[in-house]
């Protein structure tokens, strides 16, 4: 066995008694209190996430499809119009 | 350290499931707290840093990513709370007091004198624990109460994983000194 291997394992061992070091409940008020909120900002951040979607959506497609359309139907028009003019 | 069953938990908080916030909830809510209660050694400032990350993680859900380990993510919210909240209280001379004594829970076992045993010994863990720097805490706390694995806590603290074994071989020898320090001042004149 390799001395950093022999380290390995005595940390291992070490650490080991660490792990009697349990976790610690919350007292019972603040548990309710953090559920309570908790489950409140996560609906209102599911609902913040739809609205993000919406928004998204209408910037990267919704606008410039509308805008791009708007630019055809006036060039379609312009050149119809001066189509007229000539004849 | 992966919990290969968490990834429906993910996904179920991904799309704002209430339940999944509880599941998760239930299941690190006492290791959270644990961790920020003996590295800070505060209960109030330990209460403030817990809804901080609870609350951090409720707000975050939806865009959580499919594979999130919500260990260290959590862990890594927690540690990152408490560092911000240690530097904000540079100048707070409230952070000097000291940690309370029934500030940490007693040992639990079925035999009276065991659980004596184990309740001293554990006594003396947390007290040497809470007397050594916050960097050789944090380590320990992380790779020795909570078994991450040491790359994970690499990642988490943001250092290389020589440096965290150099901080994390330092922080053994100072709680092995701070051990034998507690046990020495124990033995009756």
């Amino acid at each position: 066995m390799s001395r950093i291997e022999q380290n390995d394992d005595d940390l291992r061992a070490d650490l080991h008694v660490l792990r009697g070091l349990g976790p610690i409940e919350p007292p019972r008020e603040l548990t309710d209190r953090v559920r309570r909120q908790g489950r409140a900002e996560l609906e209102a951040a599911s609902a913040g996430s739809w609205l993000t979607l919406v928004t998204t959506a209408w910037t990267r497609v919704g606008l410039p499809v509308a805008l791009a359309a708007t630019v055809v139907a006036y060039l379609s028009w312009a050149v119809t119009s001066a189509s007229a003019l000539y004849r | 350290m992966r919990d290969p069953t968490e990834r429906p938990l993910v996904d179920a908080l991904r799309r704002g499931e209430a339940s999944a916030f509880d599941a998760v909830y239930a299941k690190y809510r006492g290791r959270i707290y644990g961790f920020l209660l003996r590295l800070c050694r505060r209960p109030d400032v330990a209460e403030d840093l817990f809804q901080e990350t609870f609350l951090k993680l409720a707000r975050n859900a939806p865009r959580l990513a499919e594979d999130t380990d919500l260990a260290a993510w959590l862990f890594t919210v927690a540690r990152n709370a408490w560092v911000s909240h240690r530097r904000w209280s540079m100048l707070d001379v409230s952070r000097l007091v000291a940690l309370e004594d029934d500030a940490l829970p007693a040992a639990k076992g079925p035999d009276p004198d065991a659980r004596a045993d184990a309740a001293r010994a554990m006594e003396r863990m947390e007290r040497a624990l809470a007397a050594l720097p916050a960097a050789s805490r944090e380590v320990l706390l992380l790779v020795g109460v909570e078994g991450f694995e040491q790359d994970e806590v690499a990642g988490m603290l943001g250092i290389k994983y020589d440096a965290l074994r150099q901080r994390l071989t330092r922080a053994r020898a100072q709680l092995a000194e701070r051990l034998a320090m507690v046990e020495t001042l124990e033995v009756p004149a």
